[in-house]
């Protein structure tokens, strides 16, 4: 159970506080109502662009990082689709350091050329690192591209290309920041030692006068029923085949995502899970295999991933997958595994919320769907999920029209490169 | 209330490191057992401990091999029996093997340990090694080798820790391939009876605990199993590499991976602690000198650091960061200058100020609640010393001084015992 206080400052700004006196250690997050998905078609990766300009310096503080250190505090960030997420730990006597901090920054930030100019360049380098320079890195660039013809989720939080990084204009920037780190667009929340009274005086102090900005009103267009399959092959130095299914599913705030995200741990979470114990363990056609749901404020996906074990052809391998799908959509799950199923996520909640930096994360997403005490109230939503409601998410999302199939092979030597080029045109 | 907005607020130094004491029994077979009991939290974590790590074996994979399969079939349960018995109870197994020791552990909502417990006895007791489970073990770690083969920081790495340890050393050998196809039967049996065995063995228990479950777990871990004798196995000395200098060729590759260091020592070390910090100081935190010049002001990488890596018996000092490869020769120059830096220049005291409050915060941080404690205390056992050890820490950390940081940079940062590995595009390799 995670008690929390609520107060909402006059600019907006929502506020929670989560008291744990066992720890000397307290956590303040600060989630902006902002992601990959509010992004330009011609400005991609402009969320997670923004989230490093963060870090260089706001109107009275230099550098954000020294005054933490010296503070005996560590913190971190990252952008996602939907959000872009502030954290921070620190000694719970230097608490007020950490206000100052994230307020001064959400007033304004100093918006150097020079700033700007180096973290252009790191973000190019963090594209490079984990979307170019490794094996099967461009996968979430092709899937997402595959998946979405007309939802930003088209495209990753790094962007869809490196150039929209490197022309980034400090004019983008600041309209950007005017737009969308306001603290009516933000949530606070501290957890730790603190008392209620002393973070609502800390934030009417620190925050209290900054002013409220633009409304932030959505007009994202909604990805159209997909009902025709689609499929992309794409070559690459790579030492294994690999598979990856993408069906369109439900939003984080469906009252059907409890039962797709159970379908999606009876499919691959643990080792007794249906996909693992029958493609890797008993036939070996996959030398691993996941199933999960992308968990976005937006319709989501359903993903299906595995990398074929050498010697068997993508087509079995893809057969095989098709057959476990058809079970799941055919047949109930048996009772002993809802139990399993049910066990599992009451053990999974407990351990997320052993530290108060992920209390305090989970109290702001929640929030952020308009429903702080769901952190208490999520397991009940699991424990009602029935085998009826599982069949019948199976047979809504494991549609043939509803899916986008990715096979991203082995590059034989004798192939040339002009071939994989004119494949991935289409 | 206006905030004056130009100054810090006031902040004070962490004076007191509050650590939460381990309480230690013994079984009657002789294995330790530290609890970090905290009665508010809502799950138990347990874990065995064993002196069978990379160290102690002769032939590579055998130590991880061993690990992996404990849970893959028993006397009495096959490979899916146990993942179903295990999952059922919505408990989560891992294993987990590193240079010294190897583990198994098991993290459940304490009302449910005890329906874990048989299985997980066999799990470390009886494990039968079946071929079946052991091939496709060894035909998916070796697809995974493959795709580690291709990303320049694994291969950098591989080739640092080699050059660092020596061939003939255990810390230093890194598998190939071909071991991939060598690993026997006989070679696990043997492996696992001499060393995952009562006598050389220890649990942590951390979490909910309560007496009926200490009772339960020393129903099936308190009597001796496993072979009678030691583990020995002497410190081999490194083969002499200092100096060294390898490229990696990588076709493709848009970034190289760099690794620059040196062999240095245990935890034991007189010169530890005070190393720790002008490791930090180098690149230790996101304010290090490397990430201030070479991320944050050249924007050269996505980030790059340094760290200590503390063995039983060994230990090493390494720098690594992937940078775009047409930077990667000024890269290493930047590296090599702010070691030098170090070696002639004071650390002002402000800097040395902001990096003791932040190693003192880290300690406070990486004691916050019983699991991490739990982590903590695994890694000190390991190294044959007690908790009181981030205490020693801590008073070495508040104590340091600019002179002793000179004078570590200079007995440990001389350019001719550094070994240099960069693996990435062969185009952009600058020619001497």
């Amino acid at each position: 159970m995670i008690k929390y206080n609520r107060f909402v400052l006059e600019n907006g700004l929502r506020v929670l506080v989560h008291t744990d006196k066992t720890t000397p250690i307290a956590a303040i997050n600060v989630l902006y109502d902002v992601g990959s998905r509010d992004e330009d078609q011609e400005r991609t990766g402009f969320a997670h662009l923004f989230e490093h300009l963060m870090f260089g310096g706001s109107a009275n503080i230099p550098k954000y990082d020294e005054p933490l250190e010296i503070a005996g505090g560590e913190n971190n960030a990252f952008t996602n689709s939907d959000i872009t997420n502030y954290y921070l730990t620190l000694p719970v006597q230097n608490l007020e350091t950490g206000f100052w901090l994230e307020s001064d920054r959400m007033l304004s930030l100093a918006f150097t050329e020079k700033s700007l100019d180096v973290q252009r360049n790191v973000v190019s380098e963090e594209f490079r690192q984990v979307y170019l320079n490794q094996p099967y890195g461009d996968t979430w660039l092709l899937l997402r591209d595959l998946a979405y013809k007309v939802h930003p989720y088209q495209w990753p939080t790094i962007g869809k290309d490196i150039s929209h990084i490197q022309n980034a204009k400090m004019k983008d920037v600041k309209d950007f920041f005017r737009r969308f780190y306001c603290p009516n667009n933000a949530i606070l929340v501290v957890a730790g030692n603190v008392t209620p009274e002393q973070v609502r005086e800390l934030a009417e102090k620190w925050f209290g006068k900054i002013p409220r900005g633009p409304e932030n009103r959505r007009d994202i267009p909604q990805e159209p029923l997909q009902t025709e399959a689609r499929a992309l092959t794409v070559y690459r130095q790579v030492p294994q085949n690999a598979i990856y299914k993408a069906y369109h599913c439900c939003s984080r705030f469906d009252k059907e995502y409890y039962t797709v995200d159970l379908l999606s741990d009876a499919l691959s979470l643990g080792n007794s899970s249906r996909l693992y114990q029958s493609l890797v363990k008993e036939r070996n056609l996959f030398s691993e295999i996941n199933a999960y749901i992308t968990v976005e404020l937006d319709n989501g996906l359903f993903i299906i991933s595995g990398r074929v074990s050498e010697g068997i052809s993508v087509e079995e391998a893809d057969n095989a997958i098709a057959a476990e799908i058809d079970k799941v959509k055919g047949e109930f799950l048996s009772i002993s595994e809802m139990v399993k199923l049910k066990n599992k996520v009451e053990s999974r909640i407990a351990f997320s919320n052993t530290s108060v930096l992920n209390k305090a994360m989970n109290l702001a997403f929640a929030e952020l769907m308009g429903k702080p005490n769901l952190v208490n109230k999520e397991f009940g939503k699991y424990k009602v999920v029935n085998r009826v409601d599982i069949r019948e998410q199976a047979n809504i999302i494991f549609r043939d029209g509803n899916c986008s199939t990715l096979y991203y092979l082995v590059e034989q030597p004798e192939m040339q490169r002009q071939k994989t080029k004119e494949r991935m045109r289409k | 209330m206006k905030p004056d907005r130009t100054k810090a607020p006031k902040f004070g130094t962490i004076e007191d490191i509050h650590i939460l004491k381990p309480q230690i029994i013994r079984f009657s077979n002789g294995i330790p057992v530290y609890m970090i009991h905290d009665p508010l939290s809502e799950v138990v974590k347990f874990e065995i401990v064993f002196d069978a790590g990379e160290w102690h074996q002769n032939k590579p994979l055998i130590a991880k091999t061993c690990n992996s399969l404990l849970q893959e079939g028993t006397k009495s349960h096959d490979s899916a029996e146990i993942a179903t018995l295990i999952d059922h109870i919505g408990a989560y197994s891992g294993f987990n093997v590193d240079k010294d020791v190897a583990s198994a552990m098991l993290l459940c909502v304490p009302h449910r340990l005890d329906q874990a417990l048989p299985v997980f006895e066999e799990i470390v007791k009886y494990p039968t090694f079946p071929n079946r489970e052991r091939d496709i073990f060894l035909s998916n770690a070796k697809q995974r080798h493959q795709i580690n083969m291709q990303k320049v920081k694994f291969l950098a790495s591989k080739e640092f820790f080699t050059l660092v340890f020596g061939n003939n050393n255990p810390y230093g050998v890194v598998a190939n391939l071909r071991d991939f196809d060598n690993v026997t039967l006989k070679s696990l049996k043997d492996f696992h009876s001499s060393m995952y065995s009562s006598s050389q063995a220890f649990i942590i228990l951390s979490g909910k605990i309560t007496d009926k479950m200490i009772e339960k777990i020393s129903a099936h871990f308190g009597e001796p199993f496993g072979q009678k004798t030691k583990a020995t196995r002497k410190a081999e000395k490194p083969s002499d590499v200092s100096g060294n200098q390898v490229f990696i060729p990588v076709e493709g590759a848009v970034q190289s991976a760099i690794r620059i260091g040196r062999r240095m020592f245990t935890r034991n070390h007189p010169d530890f602690m005070e190393f720790q910090v002008l490791n930090t100081i180098l690149g230790g935190y996101f304010g290090s000198r490397l990430m201030a010049n070479i991320r944050e002001d050249k924007g050269f990488t996505y980030g790059i650091g340094s760290s200590l890596s503390a063995f039983r018996h060994d230990g090493a000092f390494s720098i690594a960061s992937e940078v775009g490869s047409d930077v990667c020769q000024e890269a290493i120059d930047e590296i090599y200058k702010e070691m030098e830096i170090l070696k002639t220049k004071l650390v002002p005291a402000s800097e040395l100020d902001t990096v003791r409050n932040y190693m003192l915060g880290t300690i406070l941080r990486n004691m916050d609640g019983a699991l991490a404690v739990s982590e903590r205390l695994k890694s000190v056992i390991v190294s044959d010393v007690t908790l009181e050890y981030f205490r020693q820490l801590a008073e070495a950390i508040k104590n340091i001084k600019p002179v002793k940081m000179r004078e570590l940079a200079n007995k440990y940062f001389d350019r001719k015992d550094m070994i240099e590995v960069v693996a990435g595009n062969p185009i952009n390799k600058k020619k001497k």
